[in-house]
This record gives C-alpha cells, structure tokens and sequence, in this order.
C-alpha cells in the first residue's frame, strides 16, 4: 500500500522536475518556474505530503546555484514557521565542502521567517569560528525580533571581525529597549559603519527615552559627533534641539541638522551665517522647496 | 603625472563620505567572502582591501606599459607575481632553448584540459530549449569547472611566462639574425617568392620576398619583408610560432584558435606597417589560453574580426592585441578586447588614432532578456563562479577619438574576484552599453572606467556608470572635459546589494541624465542588513541634474547614497 502511495506521489509530483523549474534561471521558461513554485509550495503546506516535500526541498540547501537558494529562500518564507522544524532538524549539517553552504543558508531561511522559534537553533552558532556563520547566526538573532535573542547577542558586539559586530549590533537593534542605551551610544564611534548606523538604528528604536543620554554624549564630545547628531535627528521628539547644536558642528554635521529642521525660521537663519557654499545652497534650495 | 591626477581627487572622495559619516578606510572588502582559489590574482585581492587605490594601481600599470616599450609585455606578465630574468642569448639560440622548454611547461598538462576550457567558454547562439537542458548544462558547468581546478595547475605557469618574456625579448634582433642568413630568391609553389626555406632546431623557417605571398603551414618563424601577404597558418600544439611581416597590406586568416593564438602554446605576430585585416573565429587575434598570444601592429588603418576569446584575451595565460598608430576597427562577438577569463591576463593596447570597439550581438543573454545579448568585453573579466576567480581584462586606450560598443557586461565590469578596466587617455570618446557596464564591479570584483580627457558620451540602461553589485566595487572616473552621462537605473553612482559605486568627474561643464532618480546619481541601497555605498561626485564646472536628483548641490539617496555637485571647492 505503501508502495503505491510513493508511486503515484512521485509519477503525480516529480519532485526533482518540480524542483528544477521552480529555480530556473532562464527569463523564457519564467511562466514554467511560477507554476513550478507554487505547486511546490502547495505540496509542502499539504499535511499529506509535507515530509517528503520539505525533506527534499532543505536537502537542496546545499546547492552552489545562487538562484535555487534565492528561489529556496522565498519557498521556505511562503511555507513560514512549519518549515522550521525541518530546518532545525538538519541544522548541524554544514554543507559538502568547506563553503558551508547549506549552515548558511539554513541560517538565512531561519533569520528570513524570524520570530522566537529561531532563536534557540540559531544561538548555537554565535561561537562558530567561521565567521561568515557567526555572522548568519546574529543576523538570524536579530531577524527573530525576541527579547530571548539578547543574551546571545550581548558576546558578538566585541567580535573582532567587523562584518560580525555588524551583524550583533544589528541584532541588538532590532531588540533593544532603554537597558541597551548605553551600548548603542557606544557603538556609535565602532570602526565599521555598518555599526553605527545599526545603533543609530537602535536608539532610533528607543525614542525620546534616549534624547537625554545622546545629549549627554554630544556635550562631553568635541569631536566625532556626527552619529550622535544623526541619532537625535531620528528621533521626532528630539527635533527642536537640533539646531541649538548647529554652531559646534562640521559641516557634515551642519547637514544633518539642516536636512532634518523644517522649521523655516531655523533655515533662514542659517542662510544668513552658513559660511559653507554649498551647505549654504542646500539651505536656500530646502527653503525654496518648503515655501513651494 | 597621471598619480598626481590620482590623488587629488581622494581628497574630495574623503570629504564627501564625511556626509554620511563614512571614512575612505571604510570602503574595503573583505577576500574571504569564499574559499580562496589557487588562481585567483594577488592584485585583486589588495585592490579589494583597497579599492579606492584600483585608479592608481591601473594608472601606473598603464604607465609601466607605455614606459617600457617593446618590453611592456613583462610589464603585464609581472601581474602574475612572476619576475621574468632575461639573459640576452641572441635571436636564434632562444629561439631553440624556449623550443625546449615549452615541452616542459606542457609535460604535464592533461590532453582534455583544452577541451573542459572550451567547453566551459563556448556559448550556443540560441535559445536554451528547456528546463532539462539547462539544468543538464548547469551540472556539466559544475563538473567541469571541478575539473578545471584541479588540472588547471598542471601547466608550469612560471616558465611559460619566462618563455614568452625572452621571445618577445629576442624578436627584436631578428634584423641582426637576419644579416647573417644567407638569403637566396627562389619560387615556392605554396608560399611565393622567398629568400630562405629550411627546418631548424627550433621548427620549420621561411623568409619571404616583398611579393605577396601566401603562407598556410605550421611555420615555427615567419619573416616577410614586404607585399601584400596572406597568412592561414597556426602554430603546432605545444610550440611556438613567430611571423614578422615588415609591410604591406596584409590579411591573417583562419578559423579557431588561429592568428595569434597562445592556445597550449606561444603566438607571436608583429606586423610593422600596413593597412591589416585580421580575421578568425574563437580563440584568436591575441589569445591565451594555457599559453600566450601577442599580435603587434605598429602602423596603419587596420580591421581586426574574431568570434568568442578573441583580441586581447586571456584565460590560464595571457592574451595582448598591441596597436599603434592608425584608425582601427574591433569586431567580435563575446570574451573579447581586453578580456580575462580565470588565471588569465587579456589586454588590448591601442597608442593613437580614432578607433571602434564592436561587440556584435550574437549571444542572446536568456537570463536577463530575450531581447539582449552577452557581451561580456572591453576591458572585462569573470571568472566560474562559485568556483574559480576571474582573471585581469585591460583596455589601455592612449589617443584618438573613440567608439565602444557593447550590450550586456563591458566597457570597465568584472565578475567575481576579478579586475576589469579601461583606461583612455585623449580624446572625445563615445561609450554606449547596455547594463553592467562603464565602471560596474559585480560579485566580488573591481570593475573601473577611467576616460583621462575629451568631451565624452556615456550611455547605458543599468547597473553601469559607476556600480557596485554585490561585495563589488565599480569607479567611473572622468577627469576632463565636457561630458555627458545617461542611464536609465542604478547607476551613476550606485552601490546595489552591499557593493560600492563612485561616478567621479573632476572637471568640465557635465550634464547627468537618469530615467529613475530614486536609485541613480548617489544611491545606495540596504542588504543583509546594513548600507551599500553610492557616490556621485563632480568637483568642478557647471553641471546638470535630472530635475528631482536632489536639493541644491548636496542630496541623500539612501542612507549611503550622496550626491555632490562640488562646483571648485577651492574657490569657495
């Protein structure tokens, strides 16, 4: 009976056929490849054929074509957090050589569902010595969006790959709260700019909670204020302070401020005393376009 | 004068990152992105540490050539990372010791090894019929590629290179060898009028008269000293073959792996003066693949046609087209003028005149479009990706007014741990392509267009004009006149997908046209969570924008994305 049943999945869903025209990578066989994908789809949300389908299908992770894991990627985000399990279940297996492609890209499917189901399997890999894994795994850390994420986050802001902290810090973005302020503030001034913005991101996050303590930072600094600068530019609330700090500003600085004051006044203020040419242009140009 | 030129504009480049609080140490890729290969160039590795030094490092290697004359080719095998050491030893005596040493650079190559590489650099004009096909070439890709890298490395690289040094090294006394031969005239039922017929040491000799002759044998040295000649001919496998043809004007025919083809071998033609016709299928017209090719002319108006891997191209070897002075004419169809496939150098070298790049549609690219066709030439390379690094593929354009043509991958673009570049220096140029292109790095790679002078043309649709694609750094620089640049998407200054893209125009009264200005003209985009960097920067001259770019001479496209019109900081 059992037999029976494989025979006609397979002569009903060839699998491998399916599979090779959902990923091609050819524009003329496009129409082929949609409905290659969505019946793929269909079968691995089916309880009667998921097993075999996702089996099949995370079997694939291991490919070395670009196309068929970004076409694997977008299967398993359709098919969402049942395919989880199945991933998890095969997790530890790194790949057919040392690129670790199927780790990674388990990784990346994971990061891509997110939610707190990912957090566990993902924080396996934080200590990884590849650091492209480490990386994947931060980033799945931050994808989850889980406050559970953040002990396992906390270790890779000191990573010494700068790609890695990257990621960590992105991470602690996407969960941070008013604890976090102050690790935020001090990856401001990181040798990356992927961590800057991550935490500029973060404080972004935190909201008027971290007007204080930004503030705090750009009165103790004389220099490098630009993050900080951009950090209360993101903030709504820290709107109005903006411009008091236009005169200990470079003009990159100076920039942000005008970039985000909309107060005319403000503006025409500045185009009196912006000594900088083009800043000064920027200013009369934004005042031209707000009075338009 | 040229480094000059180079660093004054990184001063700009400095402070224009400054806007969204960017240091110039920031802008590097890491080169362990994948396992590293064996083939894969030291230099592409340092220019993606640093990238903003690839307009030096392409400049001065420019300049090395130019300065070294007749010895630039050691300036370009030196990119290899091997130091050629020439004894002098007369014409004829190192014509005999590389002889013999070819047999060895070749003792251990694997008698497939051509055939994987073709296999793997051929394309079929038409459509791929279905799914199954495809998928049954991307399996045969795989194995083959596999293949490749294991045997690749059965070549003895280090003395192949030494060889064709000392060759290119002893040609030039061939006028003392000559004196010293003694010339008879007499008629050759094939060839013509000839003064001397003989097999020596080194391989069959012949020299011809100033009638038009016509050679089509397996000659290890051809000498002729003028008339208007034709050449069929093709070296031996394994071997050399030289051709020196003083004047007249000529025609080098042959089908695949013909004129000048370094294909498992060495293939020198140095033509002196002459309107030329150069004509082959694949593999030709300055070629190296597991060897090297060198075509030389010194003078005329010549019309250079080849197929696939052709006109300065190179792939486990070096492939160089030297030209010097006239009004020439460049066909092919793909892999062509200065193009680089893995462990390969492929460079096209033109001194003056007012010259035409062609790439013919021939290759329909049916993973982009139907409607389109692979180029992937002009100062190109790509490599196997994920499997083998790309190689090193040069345009070095001097003077004259020029015209490039290609559609999909070319004009400045590498591929996948690889450097592309163009570098011209006079004249009002004309650069039209379609997508990928003009100063485009895709996947891990260095793509520049570097145009020194001249009232220049840039056209192209995406992805081009300044683009980093992917962990890839693409530079278009202009540095003076008045010029124009239109694009339709993601370009002119554009970072896609973590990649890098600077347009930098340091002089001249410009005009910048877009279709789409939410991701052109300093535009950088967010993946894998964090900012790809785009930059325009034009630093002097009264300028033009699409209406919308941006506000006053400073705009934001993305968070990594900035635009500035400069308008001569110095004098503000």
């Amino acid at each position: 009976m059992m037999l029976i049943v494989l025979c006609f999945f397979a002569s009903e869903h060839d699998l491998p056929r399916l599979y090779d025209h959902a990923t091609t990578s050819l524009v003329q066989f496009r129409a082929e490849k949609d409905n290659a994908f969505d019946r793929l789809v269909y079968l691995a949300q089916d309880t009667a054929y998921r097993d075999t389908v996702m089996s099949f299908l995370i079997f694939k992770f291991d490919t070395k074509s670009a196309a068929e894991r970004h076409a694997l990627k977008d299967m398993m985000l359709k098919i969402g957090e049942k395919a989880i399990p199945y991933i998890v279940s095969r997790i530890d297996y790194r790949g057919s050589d040392s690129e670790d492609r199927c780790l990674k890209q388990s990784l990346w499917v994971l990061a891509e569902i997110g939610g707190d189901r990912i957090v566990e399997p993902a924080s396996a890999f934080i200590n990884d010595p590849s650091w492209s894994v480490r990386s994947g795994a931060f980033t799945a850390l931050g994808k989850s969006k889980s406050r559970l994420a953040l002990p396992y986050i906390l270790p890779g802001l000191e990573d010494t790959i700068a790609v890695v902290r990257k990621s960590a810090y992105y991470a602690l973005s996407e969960v941070a709260s008013i604890d976090e302020l102050q690790l935020l503030i001090n990856g401001l001034s990181d040798g990356h700019y992927g961590v800057r913005y991550a935490c500029v991101k973060g404080l972004e996050r935190i909201g008027a909670a971290a007007i204080q303590a930004i503030k705090a930072e750009l009165n103790d600094r004389r220099a490098d204020k630009f993050f900080l600068i951009m950090s209360l530019a993101r903030i709504p609330e820290a709107a109005d302070d903006l411009a008091a700090y236009l005169s200990d500003l470079d003009p990159p600085g100076r920039y942000l401020v005008y970039e985000t004051v909309d107060d005319r006044t403000i503006l025409e203020m500045s185009a009196e005393w912006e000594r900088d040419r083009m800043l000064n242009k920027y200013v009369k140009a934004k005042l031209y376009g707000l009075k338009r | 004068m040229l480094c000059v030129i180079a660093q004054a504009w990184l001063s700009y480049v400095d402070s224009s990152l400054a806007f969204i609080g960017i240091s110039a140490a920031e802008i590097t890729f890491r080169t362990d992105y994948s396992t590293r290969d064996p083939y894969r160039f030291a230099l592409v590795d340092e220019l993606l540490r640093h990238p903003l030094t690839s307009k030096a490092a392409v400049e001065n290697l420019a300049g090395s050539y130019w300065e070294a004359g007749d010895r630039g080719v050691e300036s370009l095998i030196g990119l290899c990372g091997y130091n050629t050491r020439i004894k002098p030893k007369g014409f004829e005596k190192t014509l005999v010791e590389c002889n013999k040493d070819l047999s060895k650079v070749y003792a251990n190559m694997p008698d497939s090894l051509l055939d994987v590489f073709e296999q793997l650099t051929r394309f079929a004009p038409g459509l791929t019929k279905s799914v199954e096909e495809e998928k049954a070439g991307e399996r045969r890709y795989d194995s083959l590629c596999a293949y490749l890298k294991i045997h690749g490395t059965a070549i003895d690289y280090d003395l192949l290179f030494d060889v064709f040094a000392r060759l290119n090294y002893a040609v030039r006394d061939y006028p003392k060898w000559l004196s010293g031969i003694r010339l008879e005239r007499f008629d050759h039922d094939d060839i013509g009028s000839i003064l001397f017929y003989e097999q020596m040491e080194f391989g069959l000799v012949v020299i011809g008269d100033t009638g038009s002759n016509f050679y089509n044998d397996s000659f290890a040295l051809i000498i002729d000293l003028g008339g208007d000649d034709t050449y069929d001919c093709r070296p031996r496998s394994k071997s050399f073959q030289i051709i020196i043809d003083r004047s007249g004007d000529d025609r080098y025919l042959g089908g695949d792996r013909a004129v000048a083809a370094g294909v498992a071998g060495i293939s020198i033609i140095i033509d002196e003066s002459g309107n030329d016709h150069y004509q082959a299928g694949c593999y030709s017209l300055g070629c190296g693949v597991f060897g090297c090719g060198l075509l030389i002319d010194k003078e005329g108006n010549d019309r250079y046609i080849g197929d696939t891997f052709t006109q300065g191209a190179g792939g486990f070897g070096i492939g160089i087209l030297h030209d010097d002075q006239g009004n020439d004419v460049y066909e092919a169809a793909l892999y062509a003028q200065g193009f680089a496939s893995t462990y390969g150098i492929g460079v096209l070298t033109e001194r003056d005149g007012n010259d035409m790049y062609l790439i013919q549609p021939k290759y329909i690219d049916e993973i982009r479009y139907l409607d389109h066709y692979l180029s992937l030439s002009q100062g190109f390379t790509i490599g196997f990706r994920p499997d083998l690094s790309a190689g090193i593929g040069l345009i070095f354009e001097r003077g004259g007014n020029d015209y490039y043509l290609s559609d999909i991958f070319g004009q400045g673009s590498a591929y996948w741990y690889g450097l592309g570049a163009i570098i011209d220096e006079k004249g009002n140029d004309n650069y039209v392509s379609y997508q990928y292109a003009q100063g485009s790095g895709v996947h891990i790679a260095i793509g520049l267009l570097v145009d020194l002078q001249g009232d220049d043309n840039y056209v192209a649709k995406g992805v081009s004009q300044g683009c980093g694609h992917d962990l890839a750094f693409g530079l278009l620089h202009d540095v003076q006149g008045d010029d124009s640049y239109v694009v339709s998407d993601l370009s002119q200054g554009a970072g896609n997908a973590n990649g890098i893209g600077f347009l930098i125009d340091e002089e001249g009264d410009d005009s910048y046209s877009v279709k789409r200005t939410r991701n052109t003209q300093g535009y950088g985009d967010f993946r894998r969570e964090y900012g790809s960097i785009g930059l325009l920067i034009d630093i002097k001259g009264d300028n033009a924008f699409t209406p919308g770019s941006g506000c006053g001479n400073l705009w934001k496209k993305g968070e990594h994305g900035l635009g500035i019109d400069w308008g001569d900081r110095d004098n503000q």
